[in-house]
């Protein structure tokens, strides 16, 4: 019995010896908090990603391109050749107006605008408590106002999370219509003055310039934000406000911090653009934070090559101008900002001298193509030199690359339907396909110009409002408008169209001048409801057990 | 030198005493008995038969031909006569010196042991639902992992193949899908270790092509090693694992050795495979004749080109495998060895393993103590092809080669490649530019010790231990092809490193109180779980005349954007006390209970330990004095309720964690990127267990002499506090869009599931078995807090972000959310139904449309015998589901051949609008019903008495594995399952550009001496 004993005694012994834990978890590769929070450039690194949430809200082509480009009236993405572009049908539903609580883009920018101001609420509570410095507290501050100014423009909600509520139960305070407007520009008003200037950090980050700009843009706005839904000849753009906005951008104008681009408009939608004198506010793209170049690649054509360097650099052939956008240059076609010529139609052009006609492209098409029986080697002539030849879209259809007026989703849906933006750039240095370092502007000195332009008009000075302009279309070498041709509110509109299209604004320019509700090609909805989103269904299911903290917009 | 001679005198020391022991414990004393063991039915003369005196160790075995001697203490005692797969018989010797002795072959229904949770019961004491496969019962042919020795052998299991690859992925469920998140499989157990079944092999890049799943973790295994496979289907018979039993158990045994004449095994084996059924795709003429009486010559390049046959093989696969095993009354082993290689269908797809086993007891003082050791080696090697289960836009290796225009050739006159220059790809570039294989090395070992206290009282202990070791190659070369990414080349190498050990201890107490039986069992268990992985990689060669995976040197190029290493680590632990009371009244009444209590590293303190209770009872009717029916010889009754749990979700979700990256971050200063902080996921100390609560009623009978059997199952399985991860909670501000919470919703499974069998020994040279096996499973999501949750993307150009499953209130899980597609009109163009009403087709016009979950699942297995020849049949089929055809809606439209790309004759339509759009719809939706011969075995015994009196067995035999297949589906094949969660959000029934299965014959030759 003995050995007995000692047998068990020795089984339990090794077998409890072994085993006995208190569970508590061991989390090995990902950090829990304190250390990471220690290190003296915690401040700056919690910052950091409060910049970064602004990527795909920017650059990508079903967020807010999507939202408030295709949405209007600027672009049209039909089901090309019933083959591309449907993606469940998200850039349809946009277009025709008949979107709903489970659209995913919808579904994405109320994601990505939301979960910016929790960063930057976060970022807010963490520079207090280690100590940061206040400037980097300020931009916080004033970037989760530009993620509530995101949410007020398309949801008409802002939320006032305050830094010291992260990590408690307490719920941040819910603002719309009118409540949120001066939600927002108390935040601006409290942290103006400790924002850095972009002497000191440069115009990739939020700076007093910038927000001064948003306080205008906010401002400018307000008639709609007060009274969403109201008939527009009913939301009224009072005095003081455009005053206000007069002031702002004036101050911004006279600051000397900032010049117009006068020598190539384009410059600041390519790789140029770092740096350049006439951005406030850009987001700083790199391609090792994941920067790409979709708002090109979007439009372009799955056969147009931007350097024979990267045979992968193409575009897709997805988003296109719709016709009536198209129409708008009618007797304006001169405009540099609308196309300019940067290699010829046939002929050859050394490797360097080689890029794309910018503007909006239509007819055919002329750029560089692939030698017979290679996909990495492009035709050249007895020199060495690229050929441009007439090109053709061998990836799908086989026809010429002819880009069309007409363009609709039922109808005029192929792949070379539609005038296209090339705008932007497509950057020439990355070895991965869309990889981009090009700079993302949110706010330039040309839309300044014209938010002054509009104010003034809007206050009944005509002949300030064509001062300003003009001197817009100077810097870009368009021609000089007679009084005449600016004399009403819709010749502003479309000022702002030649100046601004393809830069996510579309939208938000046609509601302010009461034109949302007006019918073009494949667009037939005229029901208000659709000036505002709707609030994710995910995120008013996951609210309910708190009734009437969260409410749906009207109509969803 | 000096130390190890120490040692050996020692341990010399130590045998010599225990030599003493023994001989002390053998009474010197000889009175010899012998005779001869034989079939009751037969006559045939057993070999290997186990006898042992009563109450003692003294034992024998029977030779080859069935005689034994044996010396007994005295001719008065007590022989007991076992033998597997015959009923065990004591007999009296009564002063007999030569005894006949003749077994009864087991009843289907009664002695059987069955494997349990810590134990094995008599089936005749078994109150849950277990299915027991054995190896005779395996399906056969050639197997690359154990999960498809059950399908269609077991009610309520469902085993649906990935893929088509040797070695692919396997889908499976107990009694339906109890989760919304994927990987919620069943608990695999192996000789009592409980195994963490995630991958053992990393992923690799696919180079824009797609990615291909991992290898199976369970391939390791070698089928021929395993014994039987228990499936513990109710909670009852589960509750005992706790806290990963809530998708069931199941419960591997490998073989061992036994006691008797040593045995030596050899098997062969080679198989043939061939592509079982073909898309219809049109000809090379076809498309040539279509484009050019359509104006468009230009896109017939001359050729005629069959590009699937350019990437499809026959394949040849063989394995070899040898075993060897034997055992005296005090110690068993089993040694095995196995070779095997199977080359896919689809050029540059291989699967090579091979491995070992070793399986050794040994009994000690007196056999009181009884060590057990298991032991097994394998390494696993496979070379994947480029295609997976998710081609993007650049479409993969068989996508091109289901697509690409046959007017093409393959080579140029040079004998290079042909580069198309049309932005298509020729598959053969992608099979010449890309590497990418993994190799997983696996040790799984558990040594038992159990040691009898008092007669009935055993103690047992033992640990295991799983360790694998995974890599992952995936190589481009330096190329020039626009599909393929990385024009530069790249080499990514990854790690994935596992290591699992379990200790358990358990005290178990068996005792007879009159008529009353108590079986007792406590116990306690520890297991922990690391894994770690890293990957690195290397970019731009400088030459493709050596292999970058040999050298990475030959790269130069390291970004930050391009390079960055990764990597990831976690541990998990659990910690558990259970127990369990098995009580019958006059081996009638049966009542079970059984307590797990479990506690896990990944839970919060608050919530760190759960309770897992079970309860259930069978009555045998059939014994019953005054139950009277003859020709029923058997019926029993099982009810039983309890309660399981899952903890399948992912380490750290109670904790705050933070992560810092480069992908975060911003160039704050001109030059240097900030990288950022950011949190992954807040604390949520709340988070708990999922709990499965399931009762099962039973009824097993057995009809004349049980030559008609089966069991009837009905079960609801109700899994609540469903673990989801959201994107916010009640405040849309948070600072991670990941959200986990216990959900107050509710998924059902219930259903019906019965066996039936037949067994009749017509005469002595014929035999008849058939069985057949089926279930009904209704599945269903209630209070679903969110309106929907959208699931199953499919994939191809244009259907980016498409999901084509939601999961919605009161309906099942794997509900088929689709518009639905009425015709064309007189444009050729689609018209769907609008359902509400609007005068327009948008997403708010989705219906339910069907189901992916088969609602009959059924299996028959027919075995015939007749002298030395044998027949096996195995058919399974499912009804009531619905598949989603990804390829048909992604690549097989009209617009796609307009296009100049090839297609299905499905898509082929001239009726239709050349610019139709393919959005998802019902068009693409079909029947996934199906019955399949999956499996057929003709074998056959050569009788080698008289001239090769050595062997013991020869039998050749020769096997067809999806012989063929009855089905409306129009694609490769309805068994697909290809994994398309979005959001770790379980989705099933798509098809997309699936590996195509094979039609296998094997031929095999067993040899045991």
């Amino acid at each position: 019995m003995k050995k007995n004993i000692f047998v068990i005694a020795l089984f339990v012994l090794a077998g409890v010896l072994y085993s006995c834990t208190d569970l508590s978890e061991s989390v090995r590769d990902t950090a829990l908090g304190q250390e990471v929070l220690e290190q003296p450039d915690a401040p700056e690194q919690t910052l950091a990603p409060v910049y970064a949430g602004m990527q795909n809200l920017m650059a990508s082509h079903n967020w807010l391109n999507n939202l408030q480009s295709i949405s209007s009236y600027e672009q049209i993405t039909p089901f090309r050749g019933g083959t591309d572009w449907f993606d469940g049908g998200r850039f349809i539903e946009m277009h025709e107006h008949t979107w709903a609580p489970s659209h995913v883009s919808v579904i994405d920018v109320w994601g990505g605008t939301t979960q910016g101001v929790a960063r930057a609420a976060i970022a807010e509570r963490n520079i207090q408590d280690l100590g940061g410095a206040g400037v980097l507290e300020a931009e916080a501050r004033g970037l989760k106002a530009v993620y509530n100014y995101w949410l007020l423009d398309l949801f008409n909600v802002a939320f006032d999370k305050k830094g010291e509520d992260i990590g408690t139960d307490n719920l941040s305070t819910v603002y719309r219509d009118l409540e949120a407007v001066d939600y927002i520009l108390s935040e601006i008003d409290q942290i103006e003055s400790q924002l850095p200037t972009v002497n000191e950090v440069g115009e990739t980050r939020f700076t007093q310039a910038a927000a001064i700009g948003l306080k205008a843009r906010v401002l400018l706005n307000k008639a709609i934000y007060a009274n969403r839904y109201a008939d527009p000849s009913s939301q009224t753009f009072e005095t003081a406000d455009m005053q206000s906005v007069i002031d702002y951008t004036t101050q911004i104008i006279n600051s000397g911090n900032y010049s117009l681009e006068t020598e190539d408009y384009f410059n600041m939608f390519g790789l140029e653009n770092e740096g350049h004198p006439e951005l406030i506010f850009a987001f700083e793209q790199n391609e090792s934070t994941g920067g790409y170049g979709s708002m090109a690649w979007f439009q372009s054509s799955r056969n147009r090559h931007r350097t024979p360097a990267n045979p992968g650099a193409v575009g897709s052939d997805g988003s296109a101008m719709t016709q009536e956008f198209y129409d708008i240059w009618e007797g304006f076609r001169d405009d540099p900002r609308f196309f300019t010529r940067n290699i010829p139609d046939g002929g050859s052009v050394p490797d360097e001298e080689f890029e794309w006609n910018r503007g909006v492209q239509i007819g055919q098409q002329y750029g560089i193509e692939f030698e017979e029986g290679s996909q990495s080697q492009f035709k050249r002539d007895e020199n060495g030199d690229l050929l441009i030849v007439a090109l053709t879209d061998f990836a799908r259809s086989g026809d010429p690359m002819i880009y069309t007026r007409e363009i609709g989703i039922t109808t005029d849906s192929g792949h070379m339907a539609g005038a296209r933006s090339l705008k932007w750039d497509l950057d020439p240095t990355t070895v991965n396909r869309g990889d981009s370092n090009i700079n993302m502007p949110w706010l330039r000195l040309g839309e300044v110009y014209l938010m002054r332009a509009e104010a003034y008009a809007r206050t009944g000075n005509w002949g300030e409002a064509l001062n300003d302009i003009n001197e817009l279309r100077a810097a870009r070498g368009a021609r000089q408008l007679q009084a005449n041709e600016l004399d009403s509110l819709d010749e502003v509109e479309r000022e702002w169209y030649f100046e601004m299209y393809h830069e996510h604004w579309t939208r938000t320019i046609q509601i302010r001048f009461g034109n949302w509700e007006d019918t073009w090609r494949d667009k037939t909805s005229t029901d208000p409801i659709r000036r505002v989103f709707p609030i994710p269904q995910e995120a008013i299911d996951l609210a309910q057990s708190e009734p009437g903290y969260l409410e749906q917009n009207p109509g969803y | 030198m000096i130390q190890s001679y120490k040692i050996n005198i020692k341990s010399l020391k130590l045998a010599c005493l225990v030599m003493a022991i023994c001989f002390i414990a053998v009474p010197i004393q000889a009175q010899t008995i012998s005779g001869v063991v034989t079939d009751e039915d037969n006559g045939e003369r057993l070999p290997g038969v186990n006898i042992v005196v009563q109450g003692t160790s003294i034992g024998t075995a029977t030779d080859a031909d069935g005689n034994f001697q044996l010396d007994v203490p005295s001719l008065n005692e007590t022989i007991v006569v076992s033998y597997v797969g015959y009923q065990t018989k004591e007999i009296s010797i009564s002063g007999r010196e030569t005894i006949e002795i003749t077994l009864l072959p087991q009843s289907v229904m009664g002695d059987e042991l069955v494997v349990i949770g810590y134990g094995t019961q008599r089936r005749a004491d078994v109150t849950g639902s277990i299915s027991t496969v054995s190896s005779d019962n395996f399906n056969q042919g050639v197997v690359s992992s154990p999960e498809q020795l059950l399908q269609g052998k077991v009610p309520g299991l469902s085993v649906t193949a990935q893929g088509g690859q040797p070695g692919a992925p396997q889908t499976i469920s107990i009694r339906g899908l109890g989760s919304l998140r994927t990987g919620s499989g069943p608990l695999f157990v192996i000789d009592g270790v409980a195994i963490d079944n995630s991958n053992t092999a990393p992923t690799g890049d696919s180079f824009g092509m797609s990615t291909t799943s991992p290898t199976n973790p369970l391939a390791f295994l070698n089928p021929d090693d395993i014994e039987s496979i228990n499936v513990l289907k109710d909670a009852s018979a589960t509750a005992i694992y706790g806290s990963r039993a809530a998708n069931g158990v199941i419960l591997i045994s490998t073989k061992s050795g036994e006691i008797g004449q040593a045995q030596l095994n050899y098997s062969s084996r080679l198989g043939i495979s061939k592509i079982a059924n073909r898309l219809d795709l049109l000809s090379p003429e076809e498309f040539a004749d279509f484009h050019n009486s359509n104006g468009r010559s230009d896109l017939d390049y001359g050729n005629r080109t069959n590009w699937m046959d350019q990437i499809l093989r026959t394949a040849y696969s063989h394995e070899q495998s040898l075993s060897y095993s034997g055992g005296n009354e005090s110690s068993t082993y089993y040694a095995s060895v196995n070779y095997s290689d199977q080359p896919g269908i689809l050029k540059g797809s291989d699967l090579e393993k091979y491995g070992g086993r070793l399986n050794l007891t040994q009994g000690f003082l007196d056999n009181r103590l009884d060590i057990g050791v298991t032991l097994s080696a394998n390494q696993t090697h496979t070379d994947y092809a480029p295609t997976g289960n998710n081609p993007g836009v650049n479409g993969d290796y068989l996508s091109w080669a289901m697509q690409l225009n046959p007017t093409y050739p393959t080579h140029n006159p040079d004998g290079s490649l042909f580069i198309v220059s049309d932005g298509g790809m020729n598959p053969l570039q992608a099979l010449d530019l890309i590497t990418n294989f993994s190799d997983v090395t696996r040790v799984l070992g558990s040594i038992e010790a159990s040691f009898e206290i008092t007669e009935g009282l055993l103690y047992k202990v033992n640990f295991g231990l799983d360790n694998s070791n995974g890599s992952q190659i995936s190589q481009v070369d330096r190329h020039g092809i626009f599909r393929i990414q990385n024009p530069e080349g790249r080499l990514v190498d990854s790690k994935l490193e596992r290591n699992n050990i379990q200790t358990e201890s358990t005290l178990n107490y068996l005792f007879d109180v009159d008529n009353h039986g108590f079986d007792v069992l406590g116990g306690f268990s520890y297991q922990k779980f690391e894994i770690d992985g890293r990957t690195w990689s290397i970019n731009n060669f400088s030459t493709t005349e050596i292999e970058a995976y040999h050298n990475p040197g030959i790269g130069s190029s390291l970004t930050i954007g391009q390079n960055q290493p990764s990597g990831f680590s976690s541990v998990n632990e659990l910690q558990s006390v259970f127990g369990r009371v098995n009580y019958d009244y006059m081996n009638r009444y049966f009542l079970t209970a059984t307590l797990r209590t479990d506690g896990s590293s990944r839970f919060g303190d608050e919530y760190r330990y759960g309770y897992f209770p079970s309860f259930s009872a069978a009555w045998q009717l059939s014994d019953e004095a005054f139950f009277d029916f003859n020709s029923l010889s058997n019926l029993r009754l099982r009810a039983g309720w309890g309660q399981t749990g899952t903890q399948d979700i992912p380490n750290g979700i109670t904790q705050q964690l933070i992560n810092v990256g480069i992908n975060s971050g911003y160039e704050l200063t001109p030059g240097t990127i900030t990288p950022g902080i950011t949190f992954l996921r807040t604390q949520n100390e709340t988070i708990r267990w999922e709990v499965s609560t399931q009762s099962n009623l039973g009824i097993d009978f057995g009809f004349f002499e049980n030559t008609i059997y089966g069991t009837v199952d009905v079960f609801r399985k109700v899994s609540s506090d469903i673990l989801f991860n959201s994107t916010s909670g009640v405040d849309p501000i948070t600072p991670t869009d990941s959200f986990w919470n216990n959900l107050d919703m509710e998924i059902i499974n219930q259903g019906l599931e019965f066996t039936l069998g037949f067994q009749k020994n017509i005469s002595n040279d014929f035999t008849f078995d058939v069985n057949a096996n089926a279930s009904f499973i209704e599945n269903e999501v209630t209070k679903l807090p969110v309106s929907q949750i959208l699931t199953g993307a499919i994939s191809g150009q244009g259907l980016s972000g498409e999901r084509v499953q939601a999961v919605l209130n009161n309906q099942p899980i794997g509900t088929f959310y689709l518009l639905d597609w009425v015709g064309l009109d007189e444009n050729g163009e689609n018209i769907f139904r609008d359902v509400n009403g609007d005068n327009a087709i948008t997403n708010a016009d989705r219906i339910v449309a069907g189901n992916a979950i088969p609602e009959f699942t059924y299996g028959i297995s027919a075995f015939f015998g007749y002298k030395n020849l044998d027949l096996n049949l195995n058919f399974n089929g499912v009804s009531g589901n619905e598949l989603y055809w990804n390829d048909q809606n992604g690549r097989f439209t009209m617009p796609q051949l307009i296009g100049g790309q090839n297609i299905d004759k499905i898509g082929f339509n001239l009726n239709e609008s050349p610019s139709n759009s393919a959005g998802a719809s019902t068009r693409f939706l079909h029947d996934g019903s199906y019955f399949r011969l999956n499996n057929a075995t003709l074998g056959y015994n050569l009788d080698t008495s008289g001239y090769l009196d050595f062997i013991r067995e020869l039998r050749l035999s020769v096997t067809a594995q999806n012989l063929f297949t009855l089905t409306d589906y129009p694609g490769f094949d309805p068994e697909v399952d290809t994994p398309r969660a979005v959001g770790g959000i379980t989705a099933a029934g798509i098809d997309a550009t699936r590996y195509p299965p094979a039609r296998t014959f094997q031929f095999a030759i067993n040899l045991s001496f």
